[in-house]
């Protein structure tokens, strides 16, 4: 890996590959996860979910299930509030209550002594329902007069929506950009191309499942543990969904099996509670391999089409995209979300003409949720290929035709925003250089080798908030408390180094928490390459608001202003006579009980909270209101090389390359993990993953028949950084973890066609289809 | 064993019994006859020098270690390999083309039955209740021998989407004398592709002998064949 960063001091922590803080736990199996946790007592929830795909329930029978020796507690949707939880749009109940809406939509709970009980229990329970006619084509949902409305009483849930006028009844969140007038700019190019693109549905498969654990209290407080990325968010669905009060609820996050968007939504945290309240017993719920696969959520699929107006010199004169989003049965969180969030997969290149409609419309299938990326790795897909195609049609370099579109600093971009830098043509052309651009291989026997290159930024969305608390603890030990969720990332890692830097200590004295909504500070959570900016921000904050309450305390004892002192090592000294110094624990007044020390006056504590605002889009054009509609964006380029195997379709990916800026890099090792994992994540998703529904039942989902790479299909992956400081991020970081998922998909398809000059529109790009076309066009 | 069961693939199971220590487990050859138990697992076949120290029979240990991942290959059996008779498995279609017998034992009965004949069907093998495959006997053809696997899968630890294996056997003089040609993943069973096993035996393997046999064994249609193959393992699994 290499590495060009711009550090202004010498820093302690700040850059340096320090060794995760969870390391030695994870790799020695001892890290607790909510999966693996026992409570005392503790009973065990399963899930009977609808076997039809759109159907009312006419009428549920738990009589016999009830007699079952060991059930606990049985309930249905009718026991519950009824209440529907979502993010801007509140459709999703906690169980179903008149309607299933998919195969898999949960109707009833049940918690018994053993899971298998609970399993036997749910075979005992009898469910008749009346089909309803079900849809599952976005292109059916699309229709003014479909075949059925799958949730007639849209309009009356509680959110507002884009896209209520429309007249188009499945449609429940709508997005557009109107810069310019396409119609009219398209008239004057000299080259008109429309492509459409299809995107797969994959699962984000964290290596731990879904997983809810929910205790009430004996004072009447619930206790949730959960594999969430969103401690606060989560609470606030709970208490929603069960119509409790927030202060009654405590979230406590353990460690987290990996993430990517999936753990984001409440997926089934309400029912494990609701459980836990009928049956007055801990409960534990963990959904299977099948159920993570086809009743959590799903990267849902976008049918994308590009249709660009250009000059013959190159310049795109006029853009138009529409996506039509199978959003499946429910909101899915924020996963409706990505017909807006998209629209960063497609704002890196400057044009005077831009339209964007994304339309988000249900169908009967298990629902689209978050997946990493957030819907704008989905449209970078089509935009990357659809930029090498126009190249290809007007005689250009792909990369020469890039850079002539690509942002200055100064621009502002399609939806009105200021680019501030110029790291697009500096990664772009970085990318090239890593995959010897321009030096081809020559076929070896049916294997015919390529090379593409891909760019794109991911914006990090705001506004949000984080908020830190650093304790500074007698015996010199730093003690970090944010709601920031570590999901495999290091997140908490960079937070300890952050506070270490400010304090000038060494990692190894410092602890960071992880989230309890009843101890550890509000902060959004673990989502859209959010946590090193924000609450990265917000502990650097606290720790400057802690360093200033010591220094103050030191200064009359060491005669001198606070403003001449600084700390480092767990002392205090003068600036200019370092050697007059005392040591922080001497600012302590040891205990009674000579068990631990306090400070005088008040404990050393430190806050601090960072609220990042950003321009709203506004709807009528989706232009921002300011100079930016985001906390900052990930700019990533990817450069592939792949071998295709004429006689089988199959494509080997030789090595992906990716070159990334996220600002100042705080953990080089951390940095280089999180860009390998999206780029082989990515790279899993172009070639391999798809989870096949029929007629709204998933076909394929297990491991078996559910295709992922392993280790042994890797690619050689290489990552070059720079480390150009960010002025807003502590120490001038931003983030990395969504950026490279972008580009790797273009890259792959672009070197694919590079090699044997096929090119498919539809995602994953298997042997298959690779020798049908081979075929087809050899005809 | 659940899971098994969620896919129809272990019926109506009233009583389960572990032979992991009933004496299936050796590989061993005996004068001309190789035998391998029933228990012995993958990852013995892969190790075994035995098997790696031969020209031919090379081919089954490299065969096994296709088979992935290792922890697969840690516990899988060749009876369990050979009894599951899913058609795309890769160590029945290297026996297969090594011309292998499956030695039966029941209640004071004993039976050799060729490995050709004993798939019947999808999921079906020709085993009577009351009955266990012991063991798996090969003798080598007469001449220089030697036999080849290769698989096609997705990822790199995939199940076949196809596989094929093939094993020879020359006269003095360097002619092919026996041929066989087995490919697995293209049916409800393997499929032996006789005529492209006579195109190649009496010849010396030249290629463009050896090219004409590649085009007969295409002449199976395997992209029809898989649409009907889904839909028998969907049948079966209901």
């Amino acid at each position: 890996m290499q590495e060009v960063q711009q550090l202004k001091e010498p820093y302690l922590l700040i850059g340096k590959s320090v060794t995760r803080t969870d390391a030695r736990e994870k790799v020695t199996g001892a890290a607790v996860y909510t999966y693996d946790m026992h409570l005392p007592n503790m009973i065990f929830g399963k899930i009977k979910r609808s076997t039809h795909a759109h159907a009312e329930i006419i009428g549920i029978d738990t009589s016999r299930a009830m007699k079952l020796k060991g059930v606990r507690a049985i309930i249905t949707g009718k026991d519950l509030p009824n209440i529907r939880r979502g993010i801007l749009v509140k459709d999703t109940p906690v169980l179903a209550v008149d309607r299933v809406r998919y195969v898999g939509d949960p109707v009833v709970a049940v918690a018994a002594d053993t899971a298998e009980i609970a399993e036997e229990a749910l075979e005992l329970i009898d469910v008749e329902y009346r089909d309803l006619p079900a849809i599952f084509e976005a292109e059916e949902a699309m229709k003014k007069n479909p075949v059925v409305v799958i949730h007639p009483d849209l309009k009356s849930y509680s959110a507002k929506y884009a896209g209520a006028d429309a007249g188009i009844p499945n449609l429940h969140a709508y997005f557009k950009v109107r810069k310019g007038d396409f119609d009219a700019a398209c008239e004057k190019c000299d080259l008109v191309v429309e492509n459409t693109f299809q995107t797969n549905i994959v699962q984000h498969f964290q290596l731990e499942p879904v997983v809810s654990i929910a205790k009430v209290e004996p004072n009447g407080t619930i206790t949730v543990w959960d594999s969430t990325q969103v401690p606060f968010m989560l609470r606030n669905e709970l208490s929603e969904a069960l119509q409790i009060p927030p202060e009654k609820i405590n979230v406590i996050v353990p460690h987290v099996g990996g993430g990517y968007g999936g753990k984001l939504l409440s997926v089934i945290a309400p029912i494990t509670a609701a459980l836990a309240i009928h049956s007055r017993r801990p409960v534990k719920l963990a959904l299977t391999r099948k159920e993570v696969f086809d009743c959590s959520c799903v990267r849902q699929p976008f049918a994308i089409t590009v249709k660009d107006g250009v000059m013959k010199d190159g310049r795109i004169q006029a853009r138009k995209v529409t996506s039509y989003i199978s959003g499946g049965a429910y909101s899915g969180g924020m996963g409706v979300n990505e017909a807006k969030t998209s629209i960063c997969g497609i704002s890196h290149y400057k044009t005077d003409n831009f339209w964007y409609d994304a339309f988000r419309v249900y169908t009967n299938r298990v629902p689209g949720g978050p997946y990493r990326g957030f819907g704008a790795m989905q449209v970078n897909w089509a935009i990357e290929s659809q930029m090498d195609i126009l190249a290809e049609r007007l005689g250009m370099d792909p990369i020469e035709f890039r850079l002539k579109n690509l942002l200055n600093e100064g621009d502002r971009n399609v939806i009105g925003e200021m680019t501030e830098s110029t790291e697009h043509k500096a990664l772009l052309l970085k990318a090239k250089e890593m995959v010897s651009w321009g030096s081809e291989t020559a076929p070896q026997g049916p294997w015919r080798f390529g090379k593409g290159i891909s760019i794109g930024h991911k914006w990090s969305f705001a506004p949000t908030a984080s908020s830190a608390v650093v304790k500074y603890s007698f015996g010199g030990t730093l003690n970090v408390q944010a709601s920031a969720v570590d999901m495999g990332t290091g997140a908490l890692t960079v937070l300890g180094q952050i506070a270490g830097e400010v304090m000038k200590m060494p990692i190894e004295k410092i602890r960071v928490s992880m989230p309890d909504t009843n101890i550890t500070p509000f902060s959004d959570g673990a989502f859209s390459t959010r946590q090193t900016y924000n609450d990265g921000n917000a502990v650097r904050l606290a720790t400057l608001d802690l360093k200033k309450q010591i220094v103050e305390r030191a200064a009359p004892i060491l005669r001198a202003d606070p403003l001449d002192l600084d700390v480092r090592n767990g002392t205090v000294y003068i600036k200019r006579n370092p050697d007059k110094l005392i040591p922080i624990d001497d600012l302590f007044v040891k205990g009674v009980s000579r068990g631990g020390a306090f400070a005088p006056v008040r404990d050393f504590i430190g806050a601090a909270t960072w609220y990042q605002t950003a321009g709203a889009l506004r709807p009528e054009d989706g232009q921002c209101t300011t100079d930016r509609a985001c906390a900052f964006y990930d700019v990533v380029a990817a450069s592939a090389e792949v071998a295709v195997n004429i006689e089988t379709g199959q494509t080997k990916v030789l090595r992906l390359c990716l070159a990334v800026d996220p600002g100042t890099v705080i953990n080089p090792m951390l940095l280089e993990g999180q860009v390998q994992g999206a780029a082989f994540m990515a790279f899993s998703n172009t070639l391999f993953e798809e989870l096949v529904f029929e007629n709204g039942v998933a076909v394929n989902p297990e491991l078996a028949d559910y295709k992922i790479a392993g280790a042994k299909d890797a690619p050689e992956i290489t990552v070059s950084w720079r480390g150009t400081p960010f002025p807003d991020g502590p120490f001038g970081a931003k983030g990395i973890g969504e950026g490279p998922m972008l580009p790797t998909t273009g890259a792959i398809t672009n070197a694919i066609y590079s090699a044997v000059r096929v090119r498919p529109h539809d995602l994953p790009i298997t042997a298959e289809k690779i020798l049908m076309k081979l075929a087809s066009e050899s005809c | 064993m659940f899971e098994l069961a969620s896919r129809g693939l272990a019926p109506d199971v009233k009583i389960l019994i572990d032979i992991s220590r009933a004496g299936l487990d050796r590989l061993e050859l005996r004068g001309d006859e190789l035998h391998i138990g029933s228990t012995v697992t993958l990852a013995e076949l892969t190790n075994s020098p035995i098997l790696t120290n031969d020209r031919l029979y090379a081919a089954i240990a490299e065969t096994a270690r296709e088979i992935s991942p290792s922890q697969v290959r840690n516990v899988a059996t060749v009876g369990g390999e050979i009894c599951s008779a899913i058609s795309f498995f890769d160590l029945p279609a290297i026996l297969l083309a090594l011309d292998a017998e499956v030695n039966i034992v029941s209640k004071g009965k004993q039976r050799m039955l060729p490995l050709r004949d004993f798939y019947t069907d999808f999921l079906a093998i020709a085993l009577e209740p009351g009955e266990i495959v012991t063991e798996i006997v090969l003798h080598k053809p007469k001449g220089k021998s030697s036999a080849a696997f290769i698989k096609l899968g997705r990822t790199a630890s995939d199940f076949a989407l196809v596989n094929v294996a093939t094993s020879l056997s020359f006269d003095e003089s360097g002619n092919c004398q026996t041929s066989r040609i087995w490919l697995g993943g293209v049916g409800a069973t393997y499929h032996e592709c006789k005529a492209s096993e006579s195109i190649l035996v009496g010849s010396k393997l030249d290629e463009p002998t050896v090219r004409k046999a590649a085009d007969l064994a295409e002449d199976y249609n395997s992209r029809v064949d898989e649409e009907l193959f889904t839909q028998r393992f969907r049948k079966n699994s209901k």
